[in-house]
């Protein structure tokens, strides 16, 4: 088996969004979505323990997705290699994947008439390379590969970080992206 | 999440359709209400008719729609499929009476359709019972569906029985029948609004205070309860009880079917407003 994802080490974030800019020139996405987005977490606490982190969000790539259980056309669809995609000539724009999400990371492209989401930049991965994101990451804070190979970096770093590896809330359908925050209490899921 | 409004219209107009026919093949087999049935079964599919007109409006590809045949186990595909099936033994049905086949023949054939409708009322309900959404992650959701269908199907039903003058003992199986199932939709609505409190991933903006006494608190209260519940609840209770009938039965049977679709209306846009994702990244 195979899971292409995604970990963030959120302790290396700087929050520059230098990710949300590089997947919106990469995808051509449209104005007032957000494939990949930055969010701020906190500060939380009261002064001198007070704790702040960024939270990249973007489509989970689920092991068991939600999105293409419900989605009637078979539209969304997961690959062998794990990605989540959406076949936008079979797509009819129901939006009915975009509620079955829950994390409100698809968006209906009103002009296309379809709903899209972060791809993992798969036009990239097939041709050998990372995602956008990855590349572009100026702290260095994303970590590409393969989960179910032990010998792939996002697989040691996962080891690594040990019990300071989280998801965000699971619902069964299981999210591959994973976080590593260390020294701040994890606020989703 | 925002109100889809076509969606709120398919919802009703179909549940009103599936509601109205299964109610013409009860009094089918009953053998009561003849004079009802036939228009009671046009009203149905025109009305199911429109509520498939309103849910193309929330495509963005109408012309791919077949493709929604591709998934079977999708909850779009199953609504999809029971429309047409229902759609169709509501077309026979009306041809079986209008060329005037056997009584036993009507009745098969209204026993197919009702059995279609009920799946159809409880279809349009499921579907949106999805893990994503605490709000609506609740059988009860196909519950308040199905019962807002029989609601929405007496009151067209009683507004024929009043206009083809049936049988006073007639209109008022009909007006009890009413009644009671909005004493239970009553007892659903109450019961949604207490698994709100206790739901998981409890969020201010999915809570039942904010239905309650939050920004929905005006919709809930005076679309739904008052205008939903209460005023077709006293029309028909009235109407039950009064010796004398001071209001024509057509007047309670139309005020009533209004207020249903404002109320019904009004649970739906209600549902869409609290049904939040379990993580808003926003």
């Amino acid at each position: 088996m195979t899971q292409i994802a995604i970990a963030l080490d959120l302790n290396r974030c700087v929050g520059c969004l230098a990710c949300v800019v590089a997947c919106k020139m990469e995808n051509n996405v449209q104005i007032g979505s957000y494939w990949n987005k930055v969010l701020r977490v906190g500060p939380n606490g009261k002064f001198p323990d007070v704790e702040m982190y960024f939270l990249p969000v973007l489509c989970q790539h689920c092991d068991s997705p939600e999105c293409t259980k419900v989605c009637p056309t078979g539209a969304s669809h997961k690959r062998a290699d794990g990605i989540v995609l959406i076949d936008k000539d079979k797509c009819i724009g129901c939006r009915y994947c975009a509620m079955a999400c829950p994390y409100g990371v698809r968006y209906f492209n009103e002009e296309a008439g379809v709903v899209e989401k972060c791809t993992l930049c798969a036009h990239l991965v097939d041709k050998g390379q990372r995602p956008t994101c990855v590349e572009e990451c100026t702290g260095n804070c994303r970590y590409f590969g393969d989960l179910d190979d032990p010998t792939s970096e996002i697989s040691r770093k996962l080891n690594e970080a040990g019990k300071n590896v989280h998801t965000v809330a699971d619902v069964g359908n299981h999210p591959s992206v994973k976080y590593i925050l260390r020294k701040a209490t994890w606020r989703s899921g | 999440m925002e109100i889809q409004w076509p969606l709120v219209f398919f919802t009703l107009l179909t549940g009103l359709g599936a509601g109205a026919f299964a109610f013409v093949a009860l009094t089918e087999w009953l053998g009561k209400a003849e004079r009802t049935r036939l228009p009671g079964a046009s009203t149905a599919l025109v009305a199911m008719a429109a509520g498939g007109v309103a849910s193309v409006f929330h495509l963005g590809h109408l012309e791919r729609i077949f493709n929604v045949l591709n998934n079977l186990r999708s909850g779009i595909a199953q609504e999809m499929i029971l429309i047409g099936l229902t759609g169709l033994a509501i077309v026979v049905y009306i041809i079986v009476v209008r060329l005037g086949y056997s009584a036993q023949v009507r009745k098969i054939v209204a026993l197919v359709g009702l059995v279609l409708a009920t799946l159809l009322a409880i279809a349009i309900g499921k579907s949106y019972v999805l893990a994503a959404r605490p709000a609506w992650n609740t059988w009860l959701l196909p519950l308040l569906y199905f019962v807002s269908a029989a609601v929405l199907g007496l009151f067209t039903i009683y507004i024929w029985a009043a206009l083809r003058k049936e049988e006073e003992a007639t209109v008022l199986a009909v007006n009890r029948a009413t009644l009671i199932t909005l004493a239970v939709q009553a007892v659903v609505v109450v019961a949604y609004v207490v698994y709100l409190a206790v739901a998981p991933f409890p969020n201010p903006l999915r809570s039942a205070s904010r239905l309650l006494a939050g920004d929905l608190a005006p919709v809930f209260w005076g679309g739904l309860v008052v205008v939903g519940l209460l005023i077709p609840l006293g029309l028909t209770a009235w109407f039950f009880v009064a010796k004398k009938k001071v209001l024509p039965s057509l007047v309670v049977a139309v005020v009533g079917l209004v207020c249903v679709l404002v109320g019904g209306g009004a649970f739906r846009a209600l549902m869409y407003i609290l049904g939040s994702s379990i993580e808003k990244f926003s």
